[in-house]
């Protein structure tokens, strides 16, 4: 699972914006992927959450901060999702057009060679509700408690999404295992 | 019927009652515990992925705000080697010496997953026949390779390895090699990294994974075995920690008197 390495902040202490970004950027932006599976809208995804952290930590009250901006990042990516009616895996392709920077095919050829493309590509075909479960649980690491607070859900709904989602992802993958 | 317990199973969020319920369904439902096992690999799979790298122009700042003063992002640690086991390895191989040498059962093992997975890949990478390192070393040839470990029919046996108590039987597959590694004792479970429960056709194994290998580990009868195999080659994993239960205590004696080390 994917976590920040920075430390959490001490106990009692609530970080900057600035240090949410320094620290934790990188587990953001991994988990965004997760969720959108392009470059172009986890780019995105994260400049949001980030403006929602810059906002919100006049009211964050100091414990799990990783679960606390995961949290932010999945909601925010579900009320995108919502908004515009579309499934990110019917995104487009990256194709030439979208790589506007030199090095930026270079990182999306090292990402697809870090990660098999072909779980990536299973992730984002489950149904966004599964999907986030699966994340939270699986890339995050929280628990369903922490699971069903973030989603506004009973325990008993993350666990079948969950179940459901993790049969999914083995149908579509079928023998390449 | 789909179970969304096998999850929960898997997640330690079943209560106690509910564990040892559906422990004991899975212990003669085998289309459930199939189930279990699609599960598990799934999870296994997503919990594998790495952290995914930003293109090196991306900054970290939200929606048009602006960006000063970002320090730069401290690079995520992408290798969670578990250098404890190291030292868990040495201990563990200390102790079978000296319960070999005594002529008494070891009581409690703690299988050095790291050097066992180091050992798969050297021996692996040697295959068949080289000496793959200064701790193992490979038994001399023999006609009957095939009887000396469990009987897998379509995983040829191809070598033969000990170290200090611990024997390696290497099979090759169409999707690359596996290892099954035998020591006697029992296993100290406790002392293992993470692991997950999971059904064997040998009864309840622990299962643990990094990001390349499988290592799937089973205690019966006072031996303990330790298979490891490639993420990729799922199924022969499998075959193989289903069978190792049918290793005959003879032909191990057979085994550690060629090896002349033990007799």
């Amino acid at each position: 699972m994917t976590s920040p390495t920075s430390s959490e902040p001490p106990v009692g202490s609530v970080p900057t914006w600035e240090q949410v970004a320094r620290d934790h950027g990188r587990f953001l932006y991994t988990v965004a992927y997760r969720l959108t599976g392009n470059h172009d809208d986890t780019q995105d995804l994260v400049q949001e959450v980030l403006l929602r952290v810059q906002r919100g930590l006049v009211t964050y009250r100091p414990g799990n901060l990783s679960g606390w901006l995961s949290r932010i990042t999945t909601n925010v990516f579900l009320d995108q999702v919502r908004a515009t009616k579309r499934r990110p895996t019917e995104a487009l392709p990256d194709d030439a057009d979208r790589v506007i920077e030199g090095g930026l095919a270079a990182d999306e050829a090292l990402a697809a060679a870090r990660l098999p493309e072909h779980l990536q590509q299973a992730l984002l075909a489950l149904p966004v509700d599964y999907r986030a479960v699966v994340v939270l649980s699986d890339v995050v690491g929280l628990s369903y408690a922490e699971i069903g607070e973030a989603l506004g859900v009973p325990v008993g709904t993350v666990r079948s999404r969950l179940h459901r989602g993790r049969l999914q992802l083995r149908t579509a993958l079928g023998d390449d295992r | 019927m789909s179970d969304d317990r096998l999850s929960a199973f898997l997640d330690g969020e079943l209560d106690d009652a509910e564990q040892r319920a559906l422990e004991a369904r899975l212990s003669h439902d085998g289309a459930l515990a199939a189930e279990l096992e699609a599960v598990r690999h799934s999870r296994q799979l997503v919990r594998g992925l790495g952290p995914v790298e930003p293109p090196a122009d991306f900054v970290f700042a939200p929606s048009g705000g602006a960006t000063d003063g970002l320090a730069e992002v401290v690079p995520l640690d992408r290798h969670r080697r578990r250098r404890g086991l190291l030292a868990v390895a040495a201990v563990t191989i200390f102790f079978l010496v000296l319960g070999f040498a005594s002529g008494t059962r070891v009581a409690d093992v703690v299988p050095p997953v790291d050097d066992l997975v180091d050992q798969h890949a050297a021996a692996a990478e040697a295959m068949p026949d080289a000496v793959v390192d200064g701790s193992f070393e490979l038994m001399p040839e023999v006609e009957d390779i095939d009887d000396m470990g469990p009987a897998m029919p379509e995983m040829p046996m191809v070598a033969v390895y000990q170290a200090d108590g611990i024997i390696q039987f290497l099979y090759d597959t169409d999707h690359g090699p596996v290892s099954v590694f035998r020591q006697e004792g029992t296993l100290d479970a406790g002392s293992l990294p993470s692991t997950e429960p999971m059904p064997t056709e040998a009864g309840m194994a622990r299962y643990l994974v990094d990001a390349e290998r499988e290592i799937i580990i089973i205690e019966r009868d006072g031996v303990v075995f330790t298979v490891v195999g490639d993420l990729t080659n799922h199924d022969m994993v499998m075959t193989a920690a289903d069978a190792v239960p049918a290793t005959d205590r003879s032909v191990i004696e057979q085994i550690r008197r060629w090896f002349g080390q033990l007799t």
